[in-house]
């Protein structure tokens, strides 16, 4: 994880339920939304997070602050002395720990991603969600998402008849 | 406003329905089609969400290919991907579901069906002539704005052969290209991409942008013919294989155009239209519109814009534009050619079907700022289009704490940044005249800029070439209209074939592949083996330079 290093300009970001959160302004601007506000000077003091609460806040911080590229004394990106595959790498076992939460939390994560506009978070929460509706039956399909069929039953069976390349 | 009679979507969404329509439609676009299919059965509100032809649009696209619509993009793609065998397998009613309603679903369909008969708009400030001579041109309008003229036009048999009906009659069978934002290459028949426009309702349909109809067509180069003012073309000396792509076919029904963009490699540009109206929007080199940001790659130099649509620029910004904020504007009718000049920003949006053909050009007057361009470095490429914005001792901080690879440059694009600029630019940052040649003012620049204001002029351009880049060991930017091998090669043969412009062609290579150092270290080689020095002709390099220095 980056640490924090002195002369590195920093942001405070504030959750709507009162936490601050004190973050180097490069990870801060992994999140594009937080960029163009720092980009268009509306940054001078605290920034306020609406919607996202400190819990998942401090979620998206920690997702930045590994994702952040870091930079070393020269100046020169890391990757120049660690092999870029191994990194890559590491950050993907990373990731798949990251994403082991419940799926509330996980929904919260993708709003606030979008929310954000956090690319890399966005794609990596939406991915369990692709993953759920892939390749499974109509039914394991419900049960993960907790979805009612609410067909009536000859209506499913023309919408079925109609779906029926998808079945192939 | 959502929840209103909008019980079915909890139950019929599950834990999915915390997330808002834009996102769920962002989600499904990710699967692919066979999941999207299987997801319809799920329940009502998934089968509304996977139905929706944008996302059937946004899913042939990422395919791409020869392209017959069916008459809807679902229809399209499945039997794009052999998906469904039977057309009658396809054939669904429109179905209604009670208790589901969308506002974000509502906007997207408004804009599909917006119809733009009377978005027509002139206030006269692009200036309208009949005719100019090449002189008053020259003086007045080249490199310095654009202008409307009236009778370029007149004798092209294109004027009464170019009507759509005529154009399928003639040339149905012939397969143009077709433009669109995804990287995928695509192609129809004339006849087909007809019936598509007839049929469509995209809220950005697909339009013909095709460089190569006077190779597959060209019949259709005999029905037209550059206006006098546009004759002179430097790229001319290429052959027709080594220069960049000059001349575009353009048919495009209403809600389509291109965004905003500045043409490539900094040439100019004149287009003249034939049928229908196209409704422009121009501001002048150096400043970015709202809503707009470009990124300059600082490792090749790579150019990008990213930008909405056309229609949604207009829909959404534009109406929240203060007057001073406003683009030059007008609107162009049948016959009328319009000269876009070096650098200018313009986005066009077409208010119903229209046949246009647009030439790109280098001349005398924007030969510097085209050689400028192709030179590698990032800063001035950034300059030349986003004026001091892309000036690093702007934002010296910016860069410190940026991944690498982008520098961005945009005004605003909503309206709490309208309103925020409006109030001031106490912080720096900048802010534009009211004059249409608006200007960029800059505070906190760095010392060698202070007091500097943005100008187009190639002196003031120039001082931002990364001097220490060498032309040939550095890379050259894949967005630059030429290779390097070839910029050498069109140079060289400016030298030898247009003698009288040999001060000219100088300059300009000085700015590309810094000529001047290259012929200072012929004579030095020269004098050490007591050889004469090069001769005039030979003072520009040839060949690929792997021997040079």
């Amino acid at each position: 994880m980056a640490t924090r290093e002195a002369g590195k300009k920093m942001i405070m970001l504030k959750s709507p339920d009162g936490m601050e959160f004190e973050v180097e302004e490069a990870v801060a601007m992994e999140s594009q939304t937080i960029r163009k506000m720092i980009e268009d000077d509306c940054a001078d003091t605290a920034i306020l997070i609406p919607n996202i609460n400190s819990k998942i806040l401090s979620r998206v911080i920690e997702y930045c602050n590994k994702h952040v590229p870091t930079t070393g004394a020269t100046g020169a990106a890391a990757s120049d002395t660690v092999a870029p595959a191994a990194l890559a790498e590491d950050l993907k076992i990373w990731d798949a720990e990251f994403i082991k939460v419940n799926r509330a939390t996980r929904f919260n994560l993708i709003q606030a991603a979008s929310y954000l506009n956090i690319k890399g978070l966005l794609d990596l929460t939406s991915q369990t969600t692709i993953d759920t509706i892939s390749d499974n039956s109509l039914e394991e399909i419900r049960s993960f998402l907790s979805t009612k069929n609410d067909y009536l039953p000859e209506e499913e069976q023309t919408i079925r008849r109609e779906n029926q390349w998808a079945f192939q | 406003m959502e929840s209103a009679g909008n019980d079915r979507r909890d139950a019929a969404l599950g834990s999915l329905a915390v997330l808002p329509d834009e996102l769920l439609c962002a989600i499904v676009d990710l699967l692919e089609p066979t999941d999207i299919g299987r997801l319809a059965c799920v329940s009502s509100v998934m089968y509304i969400l996977c139905n929706e032809e944008p996302l059937w649009m946004s899913k042939y696209l990422s395919v791409g290919g020869h392209l017959e619509y069916k008459g809807s993009w679902k229809k399209t793609t499945l039997s794009r991907l052999s998906l469904c065998s039977g057309n009658s397998e396809l054939e669904q009613k429109a179905r209604h579901f009670d208790g589901f309603n969308s506002l974000f679903l509502y906007r997207r369909w408004y804009r599909c069906f917006t119809t733009l008969s009377n978005y027509s708009f002139d206030n006269g400030h692009v200036e309208r002539k009949d005719d100019l001579s090449l002189d008053h041109f020259h003086s007045q309008y080249d490199g310095k704005g654009p202008v409307l003229l009236g009778k370029l036009a007149e004798t092209w048999p294109a004027r009464t052969k170019w009507a759509i009906q005529q154009l399928v009659h003639d040339y149905g069978e012939v397969t143009f290209r077709i433009s669109q934002r995804s990287p995928k290459k695509i192609i129809m028949k004339l006849k087909d991409y007809v019936s598509y426009m007839e049929l469509q309702h995209d809220e950005d349909p697909l339009y013909i942008f095709d460089d190569k109809f006077g190779e597959t067509t060209p019949a259709l180069l005999e029905d037209y013919r550059v206006p006098h003012l546009f004759q002179e073309d430097l790229f001319g000396v290429l052959d027709y294989e080594q220069r960049p792509a000059f001349r575009w076919l353009i048919i495009g029904p209403e809600r389509s155009g291109a965004s905003w963009h500045v043409d490539p490699g900094l040439t100019s540009a004149w287009n003249t239209l034939l049928c229908g109206r196209k409704r422009w929007a121009l501001y002048p080199p150096g400043r970015v519109p709202g809503g707009v940001t470009v990124h300059v790659s600082d490792e090749d130099g790579d150019v990008d814009i990213e930008t909405p649509t056309s229609l949604q620029w207009w829909l959404d910004i534009y109406p929240h534009l203060a007057e001073h904020e406003k683009p030059l504007e007008c609107t162009q009718l049948p016959g009328e050619t319009i000269f876009v000049p070096s650098g200018w920003w313009h986005c066009v949006l077409n208010l119903e079907t229209t046949v246009a053909v647009t030439q790109n050009f280098v001349n005398q007057s924007n030969f510097e700022h085209v050689c400028l361009d192709m030179a590698p470095g990032h800063c001035h490429k950034g300059v030349c289009r986003a004026g001091l914005l892309a000036v690093p001792g702007k934002s010296i901080r910016d860069i410190e704490n940026h991944p690498p690879g982008t520098m961005s440059a945009w005004n605003h694009n909503d309206m709490t940044r309208a309103e925020k600029r409006l109030k001031g630019s106490g912080s720096g940052r900048a802010s534009n005249s009211a004059n249409q040649c608006a200007s960029f003012e800059f505070s906190d620049v760095h010392e060698s800029l202070e007091n500097q204001v943005f100008s187009y002029d190639i002196g003031f351009l120039s001082q931002f070439l990364e001097k220490e880049k060498d032309h040939y060991t550095s890379v050259w930017s894949p967005t630059n209209p030429i290779g390097q091998r070839e910029a050498r090669e069109w140079l060289r043969r400016l030298w030898v074939l247009k003698p009288e412009l040999r001060g000219l062609i100088w300059k300009g290579a000085c700015l590309a592949i810094s000529v001047d150092k290259w012929y200072a270290c012929l004579e030095e080689i020269s004098a050490c083996h007591s050889l004469p020095p090069p001769s005039e002709d030979e003072k520009l390099p040839v060949g690929t330079g792997l021997h040079c220095f």
